[in-house]
């Protein structure tokens, strides 16, 4: 059979209710595949995923968007509202407000009647940002939210993390960087090509990922998954 | 002069009045589904579907003539089959979904054709693959008036999450469960809009009405609500002065008016590039 997905190792673990937790692997493992399991977005050949939270926000990577469709940023920001007020429901000035506030926590006020197409790649992530903010699911499912953005845009993605976390939020992100895992997340789930863990970030040692990898290569490196 | 040109055509001829309502009407609503289409970069696909239907427009032509609902039906079924055809190799093989669509269309045309010509008499193949401002009945009118209402209202209750689909699938996938049944009466309506302009521009050249215009709304203006307003009223100019220039020079009206929608996307480009090549 083709096109049928990518095959995980066999596995077993639950996230708790506002879990912050990170998840790591080598390219090609299956991390951007656990997201869409968990977000139901693909059925598991074998086994099941139950997940109890009512709302599920989904942070695609950066590259599958179409940067020059032809929308402003208030209107992308909109869509978080998508799964409250559907097809037809009028966007209302408590809904506009809602907007106009996600807007200004990320710093786009000033940008928000502009084309996504005039929007620089971090700008364009903090206004998809703001959208989940807008949207405020129980559970927010991120795949590599900071590849490729400038420092003030990671600095006001982690405080939004952040923020998310302290609401009570569960939080899975997939991410490259272990310097910033380390940094930001309790746990961590590595994903590696015979195996998937769930531990907590202390158990993340130099040794621990030299085997996970196979590589070798000092856990304190930038890009080392 | 300028009458006799522009306005006596359509004024004293009621075949022609037929053919521009039809063409109009069918530009209401085709510009937005062409702009919806191209925005999902699925131009493609459009073009494989509206070649895809002939096989069930040329059944429904032998058995029971040039009637509507039999063209509907037809269409909607031939429809159905190429794209469950092309699924089911993309799921079966190592070919993507749009490669399958390559080939099934390819065939469906072709079976398209043989049914037709199955037919005494050349009339119902040019008539159906080309068009024909004659074909344009008043029971044809009737029809098309229905099939752009009915796709008005459905674009008029599911532009956003239609438009929202377009920009960000995966988001509307993981907070609408219902999309795949929005997505399928997309593809309905795309059918039965087909259906409708293939009496006045064939089914050869029916998505021409509602992609080009939408193609050269996309270069010209950077707003998707800019880009329904000028595919639609390009396509309504160019079903315009295609008909005219059919009646005065006796030729086909199909190709005459997906003519001129070209030569809108032919100065669109060109505009593109000069203002580029300043830049």
């Amino acid at each position: 059979m083709y096109n049928q997905g990518q095959r995980l190792p066999e596995f077993n673990l639950s996230i708790k209710k506002g879990a912050l937790t990170g998840i790591i692997g080598p390219n090609g493992t299956g991390k951007t595949t656990f997201l869409k399991l968990v977000s139901k977005l693909l059925q598991p050949g074998a086994g099941s995923v139950t997940i109890s939270s009512q709302s599920i926000g989904f942070l695609n990577q950066r590259n599958f968007f179409d940067i020059h469709f032809p929308i402003n940023v208030f209107e992308v920001v909109s869509m978080g509202l998508y799964p409250k007020y559907r097809w037809l429901k009028y966007i209302d000035k408590q809904a506009k407000k809602k907007i106009f506030n996600a807007l200004e926590e990320v710093g786009l006020t000033k940008v928000m009647w502009q084309s996504i197409g005039h929007l620089s790649g971090g700008q364009f992530q903090r206004a998809i940002f703001a959208r989940l903010m807008v949207q405020d699911p129980d559970l927010i499912l991120l795949d590599e939210p900071f590849n490729a953005v400038d420092c003030l845009t990671f600095k006001i993605l982690i405080e939004q993390i952040q923020k998310w976390h302290t609401q009570g939020k569960t939080i899975l992100c997939v991410m490259h960087d272990v310097i910033a895992v380390r940094q930001i997340f309790k746990e961590c789930i590595v994903i590696a090509k015979d195996t998937v863990r769930h531990v907590p970030m202390d158990l993340i040692t130099d040794e621990f990922l030299a085997q996970i990898f196979f590589c070798g290569m000092h856990a304190g490196a930038h890009n080392v998954v | 002069m300028l009458y006799d040109i522009f306005v006596a055509p359509i004024a004293d001829y009621i075949f022609m009045q037929r053919a521009l309502l039809s063409c109009v009407a069918i530009s209401f609503v085709g510009g937005p589904v062409g702009v919806l289409l191209v925005l999902k970069r699925m131009n493609l696909l459009g073009e494989a579907l509206s070649h895809g239907i002939l096989p069930g427009i040329a059944i429904s032509a032998l058995l029971f003539g040039v009637w509507m609902p039999g063209f509907l039906v037809g269409a909607m079924t031939s429809g159905l089959l190429i794209a469950w055809g092309s699924y089911f190799s993309a799921k079966k093989t190592v070919l993507t979904e749009d490669a399958g669509f390559g080939g099934f269309y390819l065939i469906a045309m072709a079976l398209g054709v043989m049914i037709l010509s199955l037919k005494k008499g050349n009339f119902q193949i040019l008539h159906l693959l080309f068009g024909n401002i004659l074909s344009v009945t008043e029971e044809a009118l009737h029809m098309v008036f229905w099939i752009v209402v009915i796709v008005l209202v459905f674009l008029l209750i599911s532009i956003r999450p239609i438009v929202f689909d377009a920009f960000d699938p995966v988001f509307m996938q993981v907070v609408d469960k219902r999309r795949f049944y929005y997505q399928g009466c997309f593809w309905a309506m795309v059918i039965i809009l087909l259906v409708a302009a293939s009496m006045t521009i064939g089914t050869l050249m029916a998505l021409g009405l509602i992609m080009l215009p939408a193609l050269t709304a996309r270069i010209l203006v950077t707003h998707i609500h800019k880009m329904f307003f000028v595919a639609t009223f390009l396509s309504i100019a160019a079903s315009y002065l295609g008909l005219i220039t059919s009646y005065h020079y006796n030729l086909p009206s199909g190709p005459a008016i997906i003519l001129i929608c070209g030569g809108f996307f032919m100065l669109a480009v060109s505009y593109a590039a000069i203002a580029s090549q300043k830049n």
